[in-house]
């Protein structure tokens, strides 16, 4: 191989390198949001039941949700539908969708 | 309030049937009732200085016999609307549902209560059987019926109603203990229930023959009893969660119990002398916001309802 291929075959490592750098670290940035924003998206969450439920209810209610905050509707809307009726509390939860997790 | 949501003022007093739940303003007309029923109050008070200072009865007994039977009716009326529609917004097997029947069916039996009671066996003018020749000799049932409808029918029914409700706040994990202070009120209310029914053992040694539909009525203390722990358990379960729409409602059905129980005191102390005119009048003032808390309960209900389907926060 000669110099120039060299250099060349260096040049495409360094980029194809550089590029599994860049692709860690935004990897990295959009699992710390993610991470950052649930706290968030719960607190939110509890905002919007508190006015029903009360907030020391709601605090308990967002107190049983994981750390993923997989079982954040079903939980929520389980205690909304035992006091306000499942369609009541199934528009809720679309309310609670749409601004709240889809925009966070 | 409740014309500025498009809703016409007999819809809103539960004359005339409601075509959706969309219908009616609940908050609008909550506030409502609060201002009517107060302001019965004032005139009612009122009335009764005016009766104080001038010594004439009849102030007072026109106050009852109409404007204040007219308000009975109405938040009777009102309690039956909205419990019905609080009924229909929950789905055939929700725990709730259950609860919102047996109250709608409460609600009726007041209705029909007050009915008999305030008009049918009133010597008003609102009394359409006035004129009728049974009448005479028919008031005196009619109201005895009214009594057993709007006493033992409608406790029976409001008691089944908030067990189910108690039921929902346990399996939600909401429901909480009773204080010292509430197991004693209660010792205390189950001491004049003993008080009272042993007034009426002596009086029944002494010779009293209690009529059928005065025996009817037996069970409406004991009711009464059972309504006051289930109202305590709400109001303690309610504080616990801190305030909300839905506690509201519960906390209205606690105060209306409390209140029914105070004015059922005085007509008992009234009835065996323990308490005197113009003073027993105190406690028949009791069954107005005793009647607004129980239209009120419904109302709150349905406002958080339709609040949660509009996907907003109820408004305060």
């Amino acid at each position: 191989m000669g110099e120039g291929e060299r250099r060349e075959a260096d040049g495409a490592a360094g980029d194809e390198m550089l590029s599994r750098i860049r692709g860690a670290i935004g990897e990295w940035h959009a699992r710390q949001s993610r991470e950052s924003s649930l706290p968030a998206v719960k607190g939110r969450v509890g905002r919007e039941i508190a006015p029903y439920l009360g907030p020391r209810a709601s605090g308990r209610i967002l107190g049983t949700v994981s750390e993923s905050a997989d079982n954040l509707l079903s939980t929520v809307g389980g205690v909304m539908s035992l006091f306000l009726g499942k369609r009541a509390a199934n528009r809720f939860l679309d309310h609670v969708v749409e601004d709240i997790l889809v925009r966070s | 309030m409740c014309e500025a949501e498009g809703v016409s003022f007999a819809r809103a007093l539960g004359l005339l049937p409601v075509r959706s739940i969309r219908d009616t303003s609940p908050l609008g007309c909550a506030t409502f009732i609060a201002l009517v029923t107060a302001a019965h109050l004032a005139v009612g008070l009122a009335v009764l200085a005016v009766y104080l200072l001038s010594g004439n009865a009849v102030w007072v007994e026109q106050f009852f016999r109409v404007p204040g039977a007219l308000l009975l009716l109405a938040l009777a009326g009102m309690q039956l609307a909205y419990s019905f529609l609080a009924w229909r917004g929950f789905d055939p097997g929700e725990p709730m549902r259950a609860a919102w029947g047996f109250i709608s069916l409460a609600a009726a039996w007041e209705v029909a209560g007050t009915l008999a009671i305030q008009i049918l066996s009133s010597g008003t003018i609102m009394n359409p059987l006035r004129g009728a020749a049974f009448w005479p000799d028919a008031a005196g049932w009619i109201r005895d019926a009214g009594h057993i409808a709007g006493g033992t029918c409608r406790f029976a029914c409001l008691a089944t109603g908030l067990f189910y409700a108690l039921r929902v706040y346990r399996h939600a994990g909401f429901l909480a203990r009773l204080l010292w202070p509430d197991r004693l009120i209660l010792l205390g209310l189950a001491g004049y229930i003993v008080w009272e029914f042993a007034d009426l053992g002596i009086a029944i040694q002494h010779g009293k023959h209690p009529a059928a539909a005065e025996m009817a009525e037996w069970p409406v203390d004991p009711l009464l009893w059972v309504l006051l722990l289930e109202a305590m358990l709400l109001y303690r379960s309610v504080r616990a969660m801190g305030p909300g729409w839905i506690g509201r409602c519960w906390m209205a059905f606690g105060v209306g119990v409390a209140l029914v129980s105070l004015g059922d005191i005085s007509s008992w102390a009234f009835a065996y002398g323990y308490l005197r005119w113009p003073w027993v009048a105190l406690g028949w003032y009791v069954w107005l916001p005793a009647s607004a808390a129980f239209a009120l309960a419904p109302a709150y209900q349905l406002h958080a309802m339709r609040a949660a389907s509009a996907g907003g926060a109820p408004t305060r």
